[in-house]
Parts: structure tokens; sequence; C-alpha cells
């Protein structure tokens, strides 16, 4: 099967990658390892929002989802071919696609031995406290009334994720379960999408926020739970839980092996190879509105490369004319020239590198030596309608 | 006596189609469309001044507006040089101006039209020496 573009991974990265991709009238393959779409928001509700919230917008898109191609329950086996013509191998079948966008997410791993601890039953995850919290309403009963501890920024320091994750699931505990809930952690991290609000509010609910101030929060069994021991004004204050719940390691979940003559991917910001592209967790510690920008910016960035592959020149430079001014170069608000040696004329000249060039033609106005021709809206045609000769 | 204007086409040619459904746009003024209102060139206007338009009008996007990121900005800048260049030259710098439009501003872009129509009258047709 032929498509334009792969997007590995029915999270709200890919989903959100799929959906802005699908709108410019590309042909896309939105592949996952479940059974339907929604990755987190499905699996884990709560996690990165309200139950609600997370619902709604997941019934939203895949209202929109429509004509998309979605595969479930495929894996990515192996990755092969170059750019504009990537082979894939999934469990499954064949695909054959221009471009491939990664939206694949982390691996979340609780490491108790992180916070000097073994793993015990009053020991939870952030993960798995919101699969607690989805349950049916015996096992949220279970909660009521319990002393929760939150201890954060250990395993994965400074996660702006998990400090959102974090919030959303204290705020449900308390609201649902009237459960008195501690956190311990570093600074608080709520740049995000109405984080500042939630944390407003999460204290209003009863909350109580310890913040790490160098000394190091410790955290030791105690009675069938846990006593954590924080330092406040240089006083330490002792806080026993029954449970605790600690944030988790995060792996980025890259599919493709490498191997000799094999297409790979090092997890950085950006992939280094053309036409394969990162979306929203796997390529950085985003909270839900930061995957979903992320992922229709990670569409964008398809689009320019897929447009590239059609070869559509949109400004020309004649190298032999080109003075050499770096008046275009200082002028393209995409940075799609560059002067570089140019093999027609044997000499150094502007080049327009068609993947940026959005053909706006600020640099053909521009240029003193009238050495760039805006393709679609040359000089030619204007004087022309002007009734002047150049 | 005759008028031209370069307008965006992502803009201001909208904004056109727009006045024009509502009947409002003013006969008279002749257009060329441009992909962003940066790829006018200050030799397009004198050429079009120098072949006897009385006025130009250039027409982008509001700031921030610019699909091209700042394609607008540039391209008052240099119809602000060129105002500058033919105010030395003897010429009325007011025969040429810039324009923000949006594209769901056409009664906003139709005024600033009815505007430099009048201002452009009143200077008369210019006489090439």
């Amino acid at each position: 099967m032929k498509v334009e573009v792969t997007v590995a991974g029915a999270g709200p990265s890919g989903l959100s990658c799929a959906l802005a991709l699908a709108g410019l009238g590309r042909r896309v393959a939105l592949v996952d390892d479940g059974p339907a779409p929604g990755g987190t928001l499905r699996v884990c509700p709560g996690y990165l929002g309200p139950a609600g919230a997370s619902a709604q917008l997941l019934a939203t898109m895949q209202e929109s989802l429509g004509p998309l191609e979605f595969m479930a329950g495929e894996t990515l086996r192996d990755l092969t071919g170059g750019p504009g013509d990537y082979r894939l191998q999934l469990t499954g079948r064949q695909l054959e696609t221009r471009a491939l966008v990664l939206a694949t997410g982390l691996d979340l791993v609780v490491q108790p031995a992180d916070h000097g601890l073994t793993p015990g039953y009053n020991l939870l995850s952030l993960t798995a406290l919101a699969g607690l919290l989805a349950s049916p309403a015996q096992a949220v009963a279970r909660l009521r009334g319990r002393r929760v501890a939150f201890r954060l920024d250990v395993s994965a320091p400074d996660s702006r994720r998990q400090h959102a994750a974090a919030l959303h699931l204290a705020a449900a505990l308390r609201r649902d379960s009237a459960a008195e809930v501690f956190w311990f952690g570093r600074d608080l991290k709520v740049a995000g999408d109405g984080l500042d609000e939630l944390y407003r509010e999460t204290r209003d609910l009863g909350v109580t926020f310890f913040k790490d101030t160098g000394r190091p929060v410790v955290a030791t069994p105690h009675a069938g739970g846990y006593q954590l021991q924080a330092w406040v004004d240089e006083l330490p204050v002792v806080v026993p839980a029954e449970l605790m719940v600690v944030d988790e390691r995060q792996t980025p979940r890259l599919p493709v092996a490498t191997g000799p003559g094999r297409s790979s991917v090092r997890l950085q910001q950006r992939s280094p190879r053309p036409g394969i592209f990162l979306a929203g967790s796997v390529r950085a510690d985003l909270e839900l509105a930061g995957c979903l920008a992320d992922g229709r910016a990670a569409a964008a960035s398809a689009e320019i490369f897929l447009r590239s592959l059609t070869g559509e020149v949109r400004a020309e430079v004649d190298a032999a004319n080109c003075a050499r001014c770096l008046t275009c170069v200082r002028l393209c608000a995409h940075q799609a020239i560059a002067v570089a040696f140019s093999r027609e004329s044997g000499r150094d000249a502007a080049q327009v590198d068609p993947r940026a060039c959005r053909g706006c033609g600020v640099c053909a106005a521009a240029c003193p030596a009238v050495a760039i021709k805006l393709v679609a809206c040359p000089d030619e045609e204007i004087f022309r309608r002007l009734g002047v000769t150049a | 006596m005759r008028l031209l204007a370069f307008v965006c086409e992502r803009s201001a040619a909208r904004a056109v189609e727009e006045a024009r459904k509502t009947g409002s746009w003013p006969d008279g003024l002749e257009l060329v469309t441009v992909p962003c209102s940066g790829r006018v060139d200050v030799l397009h206007i004198t050429g079009a001044l120098t072949r006897g338009y009385a006025g130009v009008l250039v027409v982008g996007c509001f700031e921030e507006a610019c699909e091209f990121v700042q394609g607008n900005l540039v391209a008052r800048r240099r119809v602000d040089y060129l105002r500058q260049l033919l105010a030395q030259a003897g010429v009325q710098a007011d025969r040429v101006r810039f324009e923000f439009a949006s594209p769901a501003g056409a009664p906003r872009l139709v005024r600033a039209v009815r505007e430099m129509t009048e201002a452009v009258q009143a200077l008369g047709k210019g006489e090439r020496a």
C-alpha cells in the first residue's frame, strides 16, 4: 500500500498531526499498536487532563478522522529506503510512504530504587494512580480519606508533563475521594496551558505543597506506609502517608531498529534523516497542549518536505548575475537562501533551497542585480500588466 | 486619470473581491495581484508612474498576519523609502501609498482607496518633464 505520510502513534500528538496533514489533502496512514486511536487519552484518561475533557477531546478528534486510514494493532518492525521513498515493514503488512512522523510517545517505568525504596503494594506510579481513579467507584472508594503523598522530580527531574499530570490527579483525588494530599517536589512547572490556574485550584482544594529547597526529602517505609521528611525553614516536617505516588522514568519509545543498511533515527530535537519527523513527547517533555501543537508543527514540516519532493522551484537565481551582496539572505524570513558555490557558473552565488522557499518574492523584489526570478510572478509579467517593458 | 494598486493575494485581493460583491468597490482602479506585498519592487512602482499612472497603492496584510512573516513590513519600508526619493526628486510623495488590509476588511480598504483617489485627484495628473 502506498501513502504520502505515515504517522506512527495515534496518541494526541499523532492524531493532531494526522488530522492536520489530512486537512492539507495528503494521503495519511495512522498506525498504532493499540486497538483504537487515542494513546494515553484512551488508555489512561485523567493523566493528561481531567478525564471527562480527555474523553471529549478524543471523541472530537475521532469524529474528524473520517476517511483517514487507521491501522490498529500494528508495530513498526523495520524501515528501509530513503527520503521520499521509505518502505515500512509493519507487523501485518507493508507500507510505502514518502514521509514518516514518529509520534510514538514515551515508555514510563516506575523506579522505586530511585527513591531508595523497594517495590511495594502502596507505592504507585502516576499512570497507575490515573488508572485507579478511572476504574469503578469501589476502587476509588478505597482511596477515601487516605493520606497520599506525591513524590516528584526524582526519576524524571523537572518534567513539565509529569507535573501537569500530578496536578490533575491531585485535584481529582482531593475532589472525588476526599483524600489528604501532600506534594513533595522541586519548583512547580506551571508554564503550560492553564496549569497556573490548575495549581491555584489544587491548592484551594487543600493539597499541601512542600518545596524541596536544597535539602532532599527523605522517604522511609513506616507502619505499612511511608514517612516523608521535608524541611521548612530549617525545621524538619514529618508526614506519614499510607500511599505514595512517585514519578516515572521516561524513555522515548523509538521503534526503529538500527542495523546495517537500515535507516535509523536517534533521539534528538530533530530527526537527522530527511523525511522522518518526531512529534510530541517522543521529542520533548510536553504536556497535552504542547503535544497537540507539536503534532501540528510536525505536520507543517512534513508538508514542506513533501512539497520539496515534487521539485517545485519557486525562486530561481541567475548565478552569473548574482552580486553576492547577501540582501536576499538577510531578507528571507524562511532562511531559504544561502550563498554557496554554484556549479553552473563556477563561482559563489545565492542558492534557494526549494524545501524552505515559500515563494513570497521578497528576495526577487530586493535583489539589486535583478538576479532572482520568482517563477509564479516574474518581473516581466508585472511590467506587462503595467504596459511597461523592463 | 489612471490609478494602480498592487494587492496581496492573501488579504487585499480577497477584500477587493468582497467589496466587488457588495458593489462598494470604486471604479477606475487597476489591480495587479502579487503573491505577497513584499514582491513589489521600487522599480515596479516607478515603472507604473513613468508609464502614466497618476498614483500607486500597495496593499499588504496587517502586521503579524503576513503569511511570509515580514513581507508586508519589507514592502512598507520600501514604499516609505520610495516616498522620500520621490519627494527629493520633486514628485509629490502622496502619489505612492502603502495600506494594510485584511481579507475581512473590505470597508476599510474601500475607504483607503477613496481617500487615495481624492488625494491624487487634488494633485492632478502630473506632468512628465
